[in-house]
């Protein structure tokens, strides 16, 4: 953990009576992308706003670039805010270069910087528009680089996806690719479980403010029993004897297809020589490993919220 | 410190270019424009009607007491102008040259009693008041302003012949008091202000004669026609008592002299000219600072409100601490109360000719009392450390509230509560340097709003100090407290805020978000 950027141990947040954050410790290594998953009232953005400084934890650490949240870290962290809002009155390059001045950045380098931006993110020909006439698309654009126009080596991003149409995900996609390929190390939450499989290295799942997961995508997946789904027109019944095999369940109301459950360590080849040795005629077999929505499901025991695949 | 800066600039461009600032900020120079140019569009109507000259109507039963009135009118047309020219003489004249060459002159306009009735007979035989003002003229000061003349008030006029021939005199003339009908004047039409009825006992005592008017409460003809009644009464009278016509005048019009001293004249005590307009001068300047204040500290909660509706707020605390961005918007509003005072204060003094005569005397009387640069910048210190002290207070509000109705909820109720915070001062400019102005100097939270008032006079040294220790361990308690109440409830989604709620908050403690 010595190239963490991120250290959160044992912290806790309480809103009265209210449990928001239970005990949560993970870290995020420098350079990669974390994902915060979990259903909506998870503890993803009260997690993120005791990282920021901007609420205080009831209990736990948390240390930023061996540091304290705070003034003294402040200006090495961007965040994109869930809820998005920019004033509406001033112009898209006008918006940047402020919060970059807030963040540091002297008048002529941040007007420069979101000249830039805007460049890079396609907007270089509103630069001078007002917020308020751009789209939505395009003003979480500009939110965007409201949060990386001070070149932060941390960047926490809170369900940056929600609301866009699917090019400009593609695009936000990339944005985020490029800010990890260039070192930064983002940290992003997102109830959108697409996004998490395609760019992070590492995920952390909040289930009603606790941790339930903390690993890669592979450690996740080898976390739920692995699934092979068949369809054939022959009985499969068989298959229960397969050494490896825990569960076989026939296509019923909900599933057209038979679903072989694996133990852990199992292999699915095993099941597809059975089905030669019994003569079984299949015109289905997939053993693509579990996707993340799948593994979020069984983590989350079924309550995934708004959580989307 | 830049970053508090960066957000109280950023503020100040944001409402400064708003098109509700402008209108707040452009509404006073207009109502002064509007109220300078009014009253002398309003003259034209009104000299219709008769205007501030005073058309009345005599119906003399005795016949004999007409050239009296008439004589007592001519009176009222000089004594006004010996007061005017005697006022103006003694701001515009050299008056060593004068009494040196014009000892005459000097002893009637400066060094005389303008209100016996020597100076007025003097005047008279001098052929008037322009007669005598074209002798004073090459006596002048090089920068004298032009001489007015006061016009003659009051005309007298004849009856219709319907309400002279008429027996019920009050019912035939009420058409033309009231204005429904006009009577030939001396210029044209003009509205009947009063009728006098003497009748024939009148003389000899056995009747009273009758004031007709439907205005009662402005008496100045009235007297003036009673003292030419009286006089006329008394002579007649010594004559019916064998009394040698000279000696009865000499007794009319002999009259005792009094002069006036001021032992303090820098104390409000008697209201004089000048106390007036130092009264209501400092009256004036304190409602437009503390226009400035609320209206200021109002504009800048309803945009906290805002960004914390929207979550700029939210952005803004990921970049600067929630005291940094509770000042940057403290100095937002004080930015904008600037603006405001100074456009008003300038539209003020470059439509000074143009203003009505009193508000230009007041303003001349501000701009004469505030010539020390030291009160100037006493006023400011103060008038800053009261926006400061509102200021902080309503953004502790306007961060409790998630809605403008939240805000208002809270804000109103705040706002009555400073009633005696914006009354006191007003009853201190009656009497800025007494015991209640020192008292409320030390007063916490009242503190810098007296000192605004006070700061048009010339406070002692120590009430200045104190007030200003006192203003600013206020402003430190109160911004400690609001800085707790600001953090906590910034982002606190809970909506319903009340104001019994925010003031558990505010003094109660409430752990922090």
């Amino acid at each position: 953990m010595g190239d963490a950027v991120l250290e959160l141990s044992g912290v806790t947040k309480r809103y009265g009576d209210f449990l928001a954050v239970d005990r949560v410790s993970f870290d995020a290594p420098r350079g990669r992308i974390l994902g915060l998953l979990g259903p909506n009232g998870a503890g993803k953005t009260s997690t993120l706003r005791m990282i920021l400084g901007i609420s205080q934890p009831t209990e736990g650490e948390i240390s930023i670039f061996g540091r304290a949240p705070g003034k003294a870290v402040q200006r090495r962290i961007g965040y994109l805010p869930e809820e998005r809002g920019l004033y509406k009155r001033m112009t898209a390059r006008d918006t940047i270069a402020y919060f970059g001045k807030l963040k540091g950045m002297w008048g002529g380098r941040a007007r420069r910087r979101a000249d830039d931006l805007l460049d890079e993110l396609g907007l270089g020909h509103v630069k001078d528009r007002r917020i308020e006439a751009l789209s939505k698309g395009m003003a979480q654009k500009v939110q965007l680089a409201t949060a990386i126009a001070h070149e932060p080596e941390l960047v926490i991003l809170d369900e940056p996806f929600s609301g866009l149409d699917p090019i400009n995900q593609n695009e936000l996609e990339a944005a985020i690719r490029r800010l990890a390929n260039a070192g930064t190390t983002v940290l992003f939450s997102t109830h959108t479980m697409s996004h998490a499989e395609r760019l992070c290295d590492r995920f952390v799942i909040l289930v009603k403010g606790h941790k339930a997961f903390d690993g890669t995508l592979e450690e996740a997946r080898a976390e739920i029993p692995r699934k092979i789904k068949l369809e054939s027109t022959n009985d499969l019944g068989f298959l229960a004897t397969v050494k490896g095999v825990t569960q076989v369940v026939p296509p019923h109301d909900e599933v057209d297809h038979w679903e072989i459950f694996l133990a852990k360590g199992a292999d699915p080849q095993a099941v597809l020589a059975a089905c030669f040795e019994h003569g079984a005629k299949l015109t289905r077999f997939d053993s693509s490993p579990p996707t993340l929505h799948e593994v979020f499901v069984v983590l989350a025991g079924g309550d995934v919220g708004d959580a989307q695949p | 410190m830049r970053q508090v800066w960066l957000i109280a600039w950023h503020g100040f461009i944001q409402h400064a270019t708003s098109r509700a600032f402008m209108f707040g900020l452009l509404l006073l120079p207009l109502y002064m424009l509007i109220g300078g140019v009014a009253p002398t569009a309003s003259q034209a109507p009104l000299d219709a009607l008769g205007g501030s000259s005073r058309h009345f109507a005599v119906v003399d039963q005795t016949g004999a007491l007409l050239p009296a009135i008439d004589k007592a009118i001519e009176r009222d047309i000089v004594s006004r102008g010996l007061l005017v020219l005697s006022a103006y003489a003694d701001e515009n004249v050299d008056q060593e040259r004068l009494r040196e060459e014009r000892p005459d002159l000097a002893a009637l306009l400066i060094d005389g009693d303008a209100f016996s009735d020597a100076s007025i007979a003097a005047i008279a035989a001098r052929g008037g008041v322009s007669q005598t003002f074209v002798e004073l003229r090459p006596y002048l000061k090089p920068d004298a302003p032009n001489f007015n003349a006061p016009v003659q008030r009051f005309f007298r006029v004849d009856l219709p012949d319907e309400v002279a021939a008429s027996d019920d005199v009050v019912s035939a003339a009420k058409p033309y008091l009231a204005a429904d009908k006009l009577i030939p004047g001396p210029f044209g039409a003009v509205s009947l202000w009063a009728i006098l009825w003497i009748p024939k006992g009148f003389l000899d005592g056995t009747d009273k004669a009758t004031y007709i008017t439907d205005d009662t409460n402005r008496v100045f003809l009235r007297e003036v026609l009673r003292e030419a009644l009286d006089g006329e009464l008394k002579r007649r009278q010594g004559a019916a008592l064998g009394v040698a016509p000279d000696s009865t005048e000499r007794v009319l019009t002999t009259a005792g002299t009094i002069d006036t001293i001021d032992p303090d004249p820098e104390r409000l005590g008697a209201l004089s000219q000048i106390r007036q307009l130092n009264v209501i001068g400092a009256i004036v300047v304190y409602l437009l600072l503390f226009m400035a204040v609320f209206m200021t500290a109002n504009m800048v909660v309803m945009a906290l409100v805002e960004e914390k509706s929207n979550r700029v707020a939210e952005l803004l605390l990921s970049c600067v601490r929630a005291e940094t961005l509770m000042a940057g918007k403290l100095f937002t509003g004080l930015l904008l109360a600037i603006l405001l005072v100074g456009v008003w204060a300038t539209s003020a003094l470059l439509s000074i000719d143009t203003l009505f005569p009193s508000a230009k005397a007041i303003i001349e009387n501000l701009t004469e009392n505030l010539k020390n640069p030291q009160q100037v910048v006493m006023l400011f210190t103060f008038f800053a450390l009261a926006y400061l002290t509102v200021g902080s207070f309503f953004l502790a509000a306007g961060s409790a509230a998630t809605s403008i109705t939240d805000a208002q909820t809270i804000v109103a109720p705040a706002t009555m509560i400073s009633i005696p915070i914006f009354m006191l001062p007003i009853a201190i400019a009656y009497d800025p340097m007494g015991g209640l102005a020192r008292f409320a100097s030390y007063l916490p939270i009242f503190a810098p709003f007296t000192m605004m008032v006070r700061s048009l006079s010339k406070p002692e040294g120590i009430d200045v100090l104190g007030a200003l220790v006192v203003s600013v361990l206020t402003l430190w308690w109160m911004i400690r407290l609001v800085a707790r109440v600001f953090r906590a409830n910034l982002l606190r989604p809970d909506s319903g805020a009340t104001f019994t709620g925010f003031l558990r908050d505010l003094f109660g403690g409430r752990k922090q978000v």
